[in-house]
């Protein structure tokens, strides 16, 4: 994986609720170097969730740009952006989405599903290990802790050595020594693969934890 | 309580609008079909009811196929002279009735008494009564006089004698459904037609004692009086009350077979709505655990589900209402200018109730049967967060039988035939083992991992480990397929049957009530033509006395209990005097299938009985077989025959077939009349030529063109096709509604795992592939497999039926499966393209743990 940055200009986001006009994200810029990690906090209703999801090139911008190792992507066609997504950003969401007739194991191989390569499964069983789940390689998820569902979300997301990885509050539906237990396999699994990090979250103490911190208000950066 | 659960109902059904709407449109048209035939069958009893006493022109009527002697009748006129109000007599019977040359018909001719008839009436066009007939007059049927081109005033011959037209009838309320009636009606004077040389020893005539009773509501005690004074099973008392019953057989078999099409529509509904109840396992799961911790009892859980049942259902019930209230118009319009009887769509409150019925059991059975077990679910589990099992458990054996014998039930209820009912629950049993094995075998082909590149793993994997929500929708779709292909085939089998070629030997002329000495005049009268006098067959009246030395008890009479189409059948077995025959050799049209064929000739120094075969059907209703024996009264001589053989006959030959043949050598001395047919490559105008010339000659002898009997049945059964097709198509509606429901829940069930396919780097075009893929995969193997049960019901159905191979329409089914196929995917592209072209991002909105 080769990565060199994550860069956004004068994004812009609104939405429209019945005859109002409600401006989201105002003008966002940011730019996150290679295996450098940031948080972005804010009050609910901030506009973190809805910045996420256009970093992740899940939701159009009324304006911007966003860049991915100097590739525009909010211009890009689904079937271009998806994989390109695939190789280079892992998500890992709050509510863990995993797919509930796939193991563990298949659930972490999914990303790689789209691409050739014989090392697929290697891969993937490499990141069941690392995250500490070499043994429920063939466990479904509703056999699984929400802990460890997250720790295969977690290896999902990094199966494809992504230069970024964008985390939707990871360890919101955890509790306190579970979700430390999951951000520090982030933080760590991060490092070591080199990845630049983007972090939605509450908890002003693992936000102090990021190289960056970012503070959402009223749409835009403090 | 109840109120409380209520309450939760209403705000259930507010947030799960979507549901069931997919659930109502899936369900709606089964319950429809079934509410239908309820309300044309209460319909037709109504109107048939109402006019019961019309149809009989009497409150009682007294029949045989004979003259009745004068003891017999002076017994009856003593028995019921209390009773009675008025009286009539009629003489009924077949007879030819010419004009010219080449214009004659079989006429059904009524030899009645001015008083005739005692309820309703008979009014000719300017509005006279028909009855006041003196003389030779006779008036006749509009149809007769269209078809021969008569006019008031014109002579016609009917036997020896010369007749005067004298009015044509306008209005008849004795008659119904003179669709398939092989005459059209005409009236002479009773007292004029007793006189003449049409009534004969062995005509094929009935006469009539009709009576009108000072109380009407006596009908069932002075049938019964009369009943018990007469040991002769052949001497047939009906009362107003049942007579509808005997005249409308015929509608209520088309009935009972259109019933069974609802059944069919009902029972996919029924599959359907399994398949929407288990999508709701999770929420029922959740919110009934959830509910239980709040302080709700587990049998108040189970309250929860019969008051959604009941609420769902009742809605069902209303909107099932409103669509018959439209239909009812149509339909039924057209079933009473077919049956020439008015029919009131009468929706009565027990028609509500039973359509209501039927929803309720069919949800509350569904939801109970598949879901039980969420209703068990560990309370503990929602605070460690466990959401459960994600698949459905596998149904015990007592949940199959269960559902097997409620289709069983409700074949038998709608079509009151024991037969019918395990016949139908057989097939359906057979077919659904059929398609889960298929499926079975097509989940253990499929690679059980992502062992290789490419999206066809995660379809194959979504397929068999969601195995008995995806088997359901399987099966749906596989017997809404075979439902599809059967209706071509049994349609092209049925018409081809009653299409059959003259080269197949079919008879073009159908010979009855010749006489002994006649049978050599008409040989040689044809001899010189190309006419060939075929099938000669003796024909003797008698009464079946005694089976197997027991006598055959006379039948109990009607009444208002349900009576399968079994009991009717044997009791109307035991009713009838039958028409005997010997040959020695078989006919075409018939072969044995059990036992041999009697010997050539009887000899009666061996002390033995006479042989005789039977026919099969007949042999299964009366309860006998090979070895058995029959005793007949033939003109009071007592004769015994032995079975030594079965017959299957092609009744749709036209040959002159019979249910009882002895072996030559014991009725010969017998009274008899004799059957024949011309067989003919002529055209239509000469044998119309050939029939008449035969009246002046033989003027007793009646004869039926069966080239005109054969289109007058195609048009009759094209009409009742019609009825079926239509019915047929509107399962077919249904069942493609159950398709959309089902695809569209499964597209909906999906749209999270879509969009994390994407998410994860699924091209739109890949993602698509998977998840149409499957359903396109699933829709074309079914329809493939209903295709080729299609092709082995159809032939099971026409052996029986036919006795012969059926024909496979290729050409139709290849159609049709092109059809069902292009539904499906279209159905398919709108279900999923809705999901694919989501936007991703709402999963980071989501509030459920899991995809």
């Amino acid at each position: 994986m080769s990565w060199k940055n994550l860069k956004v200009r004068t994004l812009q986001k609104k939405f429209r609720q019945g005859n109002n006009e409600i401006t989201v994200l105002k003008n966002i810029d940011l730019d996150l170097d290679a295996g450098k990690s940031a948080a972005i906090l804010g009050k609910s209703g901030s506009g973190k969730t809805t910045l996420l999801s256009i970093l992740a090139g899940l939701e159009p911008a009324d304006a911007g740009s966003v860049l991915w190792d100097d590739t525009e992507i909010l211009r890009l066609s689904e079937d271009k952006l998806n994989p390109l997504r695939s190789r280079k950003v892992g998500i890992v969401f709050q509510q863990f989405h995993l797919i509930p007739y796939l193991t563990a194991l298949e659930n972490i191989e999914l990303p790689t599903l789209w691409e050739s390569g014989g090392e697929r499964k290697a891969s993937a069983r490499e990141w069941l290990e690392r995250v500490g789940l070499g043994d429920r390689a063939d466990h479904f998820p509703n056999q699984l802790s929400g802990g460890e569902k997250q720790r295969v979300a977690i290896a999902r997301a990094l199966v494809n050595r992504p230069g970024l990885v964008l985390a939707d509050e990871p360890s919101g539906n955890l509790d306190e020594e579970t979700g430390t237990r999951v951000m520090d396999l982030l933080f760590e699994q991060c490092v070591k693969s080199g990845s630049s990090l983007v972090l939605v979250t509450h908890d002003q103490d693992l936000a102090r934890r990021c190289d960056h911190v970012w503070w959402l208000e009223h749409g835009q950066f403090r | 309580m109840i109120r409380a659960l209520f309450t939760h109902f209403l705000r259930s059904f507010r947030n799960r609008k979507s549901w069931m709407a997919l659930y109502l449109s899936s369900s709606v048209f089964g319950v429809t079909g079934l509410f239908l035939l309820f309300t044309l069958k209460a319909g037709i009893d109504g109107s048939l009811q109402e006019r019961s006493q019309y149809f009989l022109t009497a409150d009682i009527s007294v029949s045989a196929r004979r003259l009745f002697t004068e003891e017999e009748k002076s017994t009856i006129t003593r028995l019921i002279a209390p009773y009675i109000k008025d009286s009539s007599q009629a003489l009924d019977l077949l007879s030819m009735i010419r004009v010219s040359a080449d214009r004659s018909r079989l006429v059904d001719l009524s030899g009645v008494e001015p008083s005739y008839p005692l309820h309703g009436k008979i009014l000719l066009e300017g509005g006279a009564p028909a009855s006041r007939l003196r003389g030779n007059e006779i008036v006749i049927d509009s149809d007769l006089r269209d078809q021969l081109a008569l006019k008031i005033g014109d002579t016609v011959r009917v036997g020896d004698l010369d007749w005067k037209v004298a009015g044509v009838i306008s209005e008849d309320t004795s008659s119904v459904w003179k669709g398939l009636s092989i005459a059209p009606s005409a009236f002479v004077s009773r007292d004029f037609l007793a006189k003449s040389s049409l009534i004969k020893t062995g005509s094929t005539l009935t006469e009539r004692f009709f009576y009108r009773l000072k109380r009407p509501d006596d009908a069932d005690d002075v049938a019964r009086m009369i009943r018990e004074s007469s040991q002769d099973s052949g001497i047939r008392v009906t009362t107003y009350k049942s007579s509808n019953e005997q005249l409308t057989r015929t509608m209520d078999y088309l009935a009972d077979y259109l019933g069974l099409l609802a059944t069919i529509s009902f029972l996919m509904a029924f599959v359907g709505t399994l398949y929407l109840v288990q999508t709701e396992r999770a929420r029922v799961r959740f919110e009934m655990a959830l509910l239980r911790t709040l302080g709700l009892k587990p049998r108040s859980v189970l309250s929860l589900i019969w008051i959604e049942s009941a609420g769902l259902s009742l809605l069902m019930t209303m909107i099932s209402w409103l669509l018959v209230r439209v239909m009812s118009v149509p339909i039924f319009g057209w079933i009473a200018h077919q049956m020439g009887v008015k029919i009131q769509a009468q929706i009565s409150g027990g028609i509500f109730l039973a359509a209501f019925a039927f929803s309720f059991f069919t949800y509350g059975v569904s939801m109970y049967l598949l879901l039980r077990r969420e209703l068990n679910f560990p309370l503990s589990s929602l605070l460690s967060g466990s959401s459960g099992r994600s698949e459905l458990s596998k149904p015990r054996w007592w949940d199959v039988l269960a559902g097997a014998l409620f289709i069983f039930a409700l074949a038998i209820g709608v079509s009151h035939s024991y037969r019918l009912g395990i016949a139908f629950t057989a097939a359906l049993l057979v077919a659904g083992g059929f398609f889960a094995l298929v499926f079975a075998a097509i989940c253990r082909a499929l690679p059980v991992g992502l062992n290789e590149r490419g999206a066809f793993q995660i379809l194959a994997l979504h397929l068999t480990r969601n195995r008995l929500s995806q088997g359901i929708a399987f099966g749906t779709l596989s017997f809404g397929a075979l439902l599809l292909f059967l209706i071509p085939g049994l349609s092209v089998n049925f018409r081809d049957e009653l299409r059959a070629p003259d080269t197949e030997g079919m008879p073009s002329l159908f010979l009855f009530d010749i006489q002994p000495e006649q049978v050599e005049g008409i040989r040689n009268f044809l001899k010189g033509t190309p006419h060939r006098f075929e099938s000669l067959s003796p024909m003797i009246r008698a009464r079946l006395e005694k089976v197997n030395g027991k006598p055959v008890e006379p039948p109990k009479g009607s009444d208002s209990q349900f009576k399968s189409r079994e009991e009717q059948e044997e009791e109307r077995t035991r009713n009838r005097g039958y028409n005997l025959t010997y040959r020695s050799e078989l006919f075409g049209s018939e072969k044995i299938v059990r036992g041999r064929h009697t010997k050539p000739l009887y000899d009666s120094s061996r002390g033995e009985l006479p042989e005789i075969t039977v026919e099969k059907k007949f042999a299964e209703r009366l309860g006998v077989g090979l070895g058995d024996t029959l005793e007949f009264d033939v003109q009071s001589v007592p004769i015994t025959g032995k079975i030594v053989g079965v017959r299957s006959i092609r009744w749709t030959s036209f040959q002159p077939n019979f249910f009882v043949q002895f072996q030559p050598g014991v009725l010969e001395e017998a009274p008899k009349t004799f059957l024949a047919t011309v067989e003919s490559a002529s055209a239509d105008t000469e044998l119309a030529t050939l029939q008449s010339k035969l009246i002046d000659p033989f003027p007793n002898v009646s004869v039926i063109s069966v080239r005109t009997m054969i289109s007058k049945i195609t048009g009759v059964f094209a009409q009742m096709e019609l009825a079926i097709q239509l019915s047929a198509a509107f399962v077919l509606f249904s069942g493609l509604l159950v398709f959309f429901s089902i695809i569209r829940l499964q597209a909906a069930d999906r749209v999270s795992e879509i969009q994390l396919l994407k998410v994860l780097g699924g091209s739109i075009r890949q993602v698509r592939a998977i998840v149409l893929g499957e359903a396109l995969f699933i829709g074309l193997v079914a329809v493939l497999l209903g295709c080729l049960l299609s092709v082995v019901f159809t032939e099971v159905i026409v052996q029986v039926a036919f006795s012969r191979s059926a024909i496979v329409p290729v050409g139709q089914l290849a159609i049709f499966g092109l059809g069902a196929f292009s539904a499906l995917s279209l159905v398919s592209g709108i279900a999923f393209g809705a999901a694919l072209s989501r936007r991703p991002s709402q999963l980071l909105d989501s509030s459920s743990g899991q995809v």
